[in-house]
């Protein structure tokens, strides 16, 4: 069907807009964010999958204030009228977002009518160049392959947010954060039970004992940080990028401020990495590692968590949900829930491995103070940190 | 390689924008538009195309009046966003959706030509029923096209030779077309196989404005009889003739009847452009209608790049080039060589007319192109 999109040079298929290369229904085209106060106060962070074979948007939202954590997943089906294409209506229930200026700005909404009466309006202005990831990421699972593009925009916020009673002033100076981008398709949680068990073998890299993810967004002010790593001790490393399920697998940048000439760095492999939990749990508290770039050079870092609880748990957005991320549930579809941060032992429900969650972090690259996201978790037996 | 439209939610395959499905050097996406005064004295053409797989931009007009056609063609590198449509002194804007577009030639010293124009449209675009898909030779597929047209009016000023002629919508009618995917380029690139075969031995392209509608269709004849008197659509690679077509209506009535049937009737001079005839269009109900067309004008596809040996569309011309063309109409030899083909793979889009179309005593009109 024509769309308005189809009046543009954007086709990749022969093929209108609305289509995409095959009718694979984990098809998807997605924004992501996560907004962080530099005080630790609150993380903002959404999804917004728009679902092409489906023909569904869904936004999962996630807001943590203090020690709580508030969970609203929107899900609507998308019907064309007119030529105005769906694909750009990414207004779901009380969520919108909207592509300011494409890689520069992108402004996201949460109207009040919600069941916890939250709200914002933010904007995101990208600081950095745009990281694009080496390869896609591509794994197989029981013979059915994902592949997915992705790229990830680290900058700062401005904007509102209004919760618990409090609205919070918004600029550059006190929200940082970041956004990403990937399309085609992505497994898990999304494929429905659709398939049988996945077993311990695949996924973006085998879910096995010995298994520390730790993906990455780190700025500071002229410099920024970006990486996924799956390592898997006491096993060789492959030194594959995220497009080799194998085993462990790396991929990372160093990216430059907008308008700075120089090009980007690959990371190529990381060392000397620690990471410590909070006294009494597996939650994260700190850690570190140093990065190498494509020339050798080593950048040593470090990190903190920004306050006790300032994590966002994604289960709150729908991943791991079977009933949400792609998964019909007819023309309207709305859950809502929240996590008592503060309370360890519900911590099974929603976030039960080691380290698990997006955590707000301070940061320190030598004499350089910043801050960003650590999304981590490992899985038992991590025996050099006291994990079994 | 990531540009900006990376950013919005538009992607069809699981590469960034800058890729396109396949590596097949022959995808284009572009458009095309004709601009004509109903009183024949004046034709304007244009089209732009952006060819990913080669990181091409190519654009050209071309204006047939007093007994000359002028044309300036343009090329550049595409690296970064194949949306910006600016190649040369040529661009193209949409001012809204389906309803509006902006088309300039913008003036230059070696251009005899330049124009302004606002192409406004009130009808429906019609699309294809199923892609226009040609395989042949095995894996040689040299047509797997989407396609659309419209009609429209237009108003602004072409400029030729300093004179500024005033365009309005009372005094023209105007026709685009869009089209995306795989297409032979009239088998011109890439040399790296044998000729494949060609996609039918003549094909008729149409979009007329009628008063209460607007009609467009596509025929195009199987290159033997075997299946003669059979139709299918621009997918079909049984032989026999294919046809799809539409009659739309206003923004926001009723979906486009399909068009099921046509009996064309034309008369063509001994170098093969159209002189007059009829065509009978069969829709999706039944009803049908008989159309007299009357050529006013003749513009050559050549001259915006269809066939053309030193401007080979989809092809890389280097990171940038400009030509200008200028042909005297009364010059046979020039004339010869607009209407020479020596591809081996029909030109569909070789010859364009601009005729008055009429029906029960109704008058419109639109654009015939013609293969070669």
């Amino acid at each position: 069907m024509l769309s308005h999109l189809d009046e543009h040079f954007y086709h990749q298929l022969p093929e209108t807009m609305d289509r995409v290369d095959d009718a694979d229904p984990r098809w998807m085209d997605q924004h992501w964010f996560q907004a962080m106060d530099t005080q630790g106060r609150f993380i903002v962070g959404a999804n917004w999958p728009v679902w092409l074979t489906n023909n569904l948007v869904e936004s999962g939202q996630i807001i943590v204030h203090g020690d709580t954590q508030y969970n609203l997943r929107f899900q609507r089906e998308w019907k064309q009228e007119g030529y105005k294409s769906e694909r750009f209506n990414l207004k779901v229930g009380p969520c919108s977002m909207e592509v300011l200026e494409p890689m520069r700005r992108a402004r996201f909404a949460l109207d009040s009518d919600n069941e916890w009466g939250i709200s914002y309006e933010l904007e995101m202005e990208t600081r950095f160049k745009p990281v694009e990831t080496r390869t896609p990421i591509y794994s197989r699972r029981n013979g059915l392959a994902n592949i997915l593009p992705y790229f990830e925009m680290l900058g700062r916020w401005s904007g509102w947010l209004h919760v618990d009673g409090q609205t919070y002033d918004i600029n550059h100076n006190n929200c940082w954060g970041q956004r990403d981008r990937c399309w085609a398709t992505l497994g898990g949680e999304r494929m429905q039970g659709w398939l049988p068990p996945m077993g311990t073998g695949t996924g973006v890299a085998p879910v096995s004992a010995g298994r520390l993810h730790w993906h990455s967004h780190i700025q500071f002010e002229d410099i920024a940080f970006w990486w996924w790593l799956d390592e898997h001790l006491g096993h060789p490393r492959l030194n594959g990028t995220l497009s080799d399920n194998r085993g462990g697998h790396f991929d990372g940048a160093v990216t430059w401020l907008r308008g700075d000439p120089r090009e980007q760095l690959r990371l190529v492999d990381f060392k000397d990495y620690d990471v410590r939990s909070q006294p009494g749990t597996t939650k994260f508290q700190a850690a570190r590692v140093t990065v190498v770039d494509e020339h050798g050079k080593e950048y040593p870092l470090e990190f903190e968590i920004i306050a006790p609880n300032a994590t966002r748990h994604i289960r709150g957005e729908g991943y791991g949900d079977p009933e949400f991320l792609g998964g019909y549930n007819g023309p309207w579809y709305h859950k809502f829930d929240k996590y008592d941060l503060s309370d360890y032992e519900s911590y099974k429900n929603f976030a039960a491995a080691p380290w698990s969650g997006e955590h707000a972090v301070n940061a320190r690259y030598r004499d350089r103070e910043g801050m960003g996201h650590m999304e981590m978790s490992g899985v038992p037996p991590l025996p050099q940190w006291g994990i079994s | 390689m990531l540009t900006d439209l990376d950013d919005l939610t538009i992607h069809q395959i699981p590469q960034t924008i800058d890729q396109v499905q396949g590596r097949n050097p022959r995808w284009a996406d572009k458009l095309w538009f004709h601009v004509g005064t109903v009183d024949g004295q004046l034709s304007v053409a244009g089209h732009m195309g952006v060819y990913p797989s080669t990181r091409t931009m190519d654009a050209a007009a071309a204006v047939v009046t007093g007994g000359h056609v002028h044309s300036a063609r343009f090329s550049r590198e595409c690296k970064v966003d194949r949306d910006t449509k600016e190649v040369g002194a040529m661009s193209a804007e949409i001012l809204e959706h389906f309803r509006s577009w902006r088309f300039v030639l913008a003036p230059s010293p070696e251009s005899r030509i330049s124009f302004d124009l606002t192409f406004k449209a009130e009808r429906q675009p019609m699309e294809v029923a199923a892609p226009v898909f040609h395989r042949a030779r095995g894996q040689h597929l040299t047509w797997h096209m989407w396609h659309y047209a419209q009609t429209g009016r237009a108003e602004g000023t072409i400029t030729v030779d300093g004179t500024a002629i005033p365009l309005s919508e009372e005094n023209t009618v105007a026709v685009r077309d869009r089209s995306w995917g795989v297409r032979p380029i009239f088998g011109q690139v890439p040399h790296l196989a044998p000729v494949p075969e060609s996609i039918g031995r003549s094909s008729i392209w149409m979009a007329a404005d009628l008063p209460d509608r607007s009609a467009w269709l596509w025929r195009i004849e199987p290159t033997d009889d075997q299946r003669a008197g059979l139709v299918g659509n621009l997918a079909d690679q049984t032989g026999r003739t294919r046809l799809d077509g539409a009659l739309a209506g206003d923004h926001g009535g009723a979906e486009p009847l399909r068009i099921i049937h046509t009996a064309p009737a034309l008369d063509l001079d001994e170098a093969g452009r159209l002189s007059g005839g009829s065509t009978t269009i069969t829709d999706e109900q039944g009803n049908s209608t008989k159309l007299d067309i009357r050529p006013l004008t003749t513009l050559y596809g050549k001259m915006l790049g269809y066939g053309h040996s030193e401007f080979r569309h989809n092809e890389w011309k280097g990171e940038s080039l400009a030509q200008y063309e200028d042909i005297d109409l009364a010059d046979s030899e020039a004339v010869s060589g607009l209407l020479a083909n020596e591809s081996g793979h029909i030109n569909p889009f070789g010859l364009e007319h601009f005729c008055e179309f009429t029906a029960g005593g109704t008058t419109g009109h639109g654009v015939v192109r013609l293969s070669i």
